[in-house]
């Protein structure tokens, strides 16, 4: 008796159970494999946009480096070096006044520079190093002739060598016409970034007047300052011999 | 009579008829199960065609990615001389456009002298700020030298603010004194 109720609420009831039972398979269908599916084309189209951006700047990064001339660069950075060094390099700031003597007629007197206050380690580990120049305070003391002095003054910073610039100056002017110049300046130094980035990294972009800058340094010839090398006995080994 | 009763008896049981929502869950159901059905057959494979076509698309985009990298990594060299260099430039371009240069200054104040007025010296700072001590070798050379530097402050205005301050008399009758000024920005150019 039990069995007929049941085979009769079955066969009341069997298109709803029917489509129940097809409404929930869909159900279970769509959560196991239509949803799962779903996610994976969503990530897939995500990911294509990212690569598809990464592939312009790419592709825009590979068409600068092949069109830059790397022997002009290789040739042109160590004169950028010259004219602002990566330390403080006080060997190219004596050859400088060295050259300047020579070339502007001036006599230098005297120079004075800061040391150690700012070391060139502890300027190696600013973030981000290269950003701005390390100012390495200086005075100078030159005789001249207002013409030479005048000339002197623009070489400091006509990029032809080691950039210097001048703060503040005194002069005196003696009765022989010449001109007792005392100048407190600055030389600068540069430290480089350590690394220049990933392969994705976007290159810098240089302006006109980057390379402007960079034309006329172009020009300038390389100087290597060397050295001297100590000839002759420097002292005893042995005191007590 | 019989035919009557006969008429009557009804061998073939009453259904009971459905309650309304049920009647109507009838209607509805089969019709969202087809439908369904077909909505699910359609979206999966739909879905499974835009995923074979874009992972298709996917992996050759990352395999241009991946060889344009290749080709990157190797002009390494390049990219480090051009980035340095390019470093080194930013931080030149920024110190120079800080820098003052003098040389004007001197050669403008060099013209200061005339017959009469000998400058003994001059200081000069980046803010423009200038002091001269001259001597004249008389009141009427002072005087004269006074007016052309007036004269040029309303004219040329390369030098303005002027003020002149321990003007002694020597026993020789000429006059030294101090004169401080504010120079005009094109002096440092």
């Amino acid at each position: 008796m039990k069995n007929l109720d049941f085979l009769t609420l079955l066969k009341k009831y069997e298109l709803l159970i029917a489509a129940g039972t097809v409404l929930l398979f869909v159900l279970f269908l769509s959560a196991v494999f239509l949803l799962p599916n779903f996610s994976k084309a969503q990530e897939i189209f995500s990911k294509e946009t990212q690569l598809r951006a990464k592939l312009s700047q790419l592709t825009k990064k590979d068409k600068l480096l092949t069109s830059l001339n790397q022997e002009f660069y290789t040739k042109t950075f160590p004169k950028i070096v010259q004219v602002l060094p990566q330390s403080r390099d006080y060997l190219s700031l004596f050859s400088r006044f060295d050259t300047l003597e020579s070339q502007t007629g001036v006599s230098i007197l005297r120079t004075d520079f800061q040391l150690g206050v700012v070391s060139t380690s502890s300027a190696q580990r600013r973030e981000g190093g290269g950003e701005q120049a390390t100012a390495v305070a200086m005075n100078f003391e030159v005789i001249g002739t207002p013409a030479q002095i005048q000339k002197f003054l623009d070489s400091l910073t006509d990029l032809t060598g080691r950039f210097m610039s001048v703060e503040d100056f005194q002069i005196t002017f003696r009765e022989d016409s010449l001109l007792q110049a005392n100048f407190n300046g600055r030389a600068y130094f540069s430290i480089l970034p350590g690394a220049i980035g990933g392969v994705d990294s976007p290159l810098p972009v240089l302006d006109k007047e980057k390379e402007t800058l960079m034309a006329k340094i172009a020009q300038n010839q390389l100087v290597i300052a060397e050295e001297e090398a100590v000839t002759g006995s420097i002292g005893k080994k042995d005191l007590f011999k | 009579m019989a035919k009557k009763v006969m008429q009557g008896i009804n061998l073939i049981p009453k259904r009971d008829a459905d309650p309304v929502p049920v009647a109507r869950l009838k209607k509805i159901l089969p019709l969202a199960a087809v439908i369904s059905l077909l909505l699910f057959v359609i979206l999966f494979f739909s879905s499974l065609l835009y995923t074979n076509s874009n992972l298709s698309k996917f992996n050759r985009l990352k395999k241009d990615v991946e060889n344009l990298e290749n080709q990157i990594s190797s002009q390494k060299s390049t990219e480090g001389v051009y980035t340095l260099t390019a470093s080194l430039l930013q931080t030149l371009v920024q110190t120079i456009s800080g820098t003052k240069h003098f040389s004007p200054l001197i050669s403008e104040l060099s013209t200061l002298e005339t017959n009469g007025i000998r400058i003994t010296s001059a200081l000069a700072d980046k803010k423009g700020n200038i002091s001269i001590s001259l001597t004249a070798s008389s009141s009427a050379t002072l005087s004269s030298f006074v007016n052309s530097l007036i004269a040029q402050e309303s004219d040329k205005k390369l030098f303005t603010d002027m003020y002149a301050a321990g003007t002694i008399r020597d026993r020789k009758g000429k006059y030294n004194l101090t004169i401080s000024m504010k120079a005009d920005p094109s002096l440092f150019q």
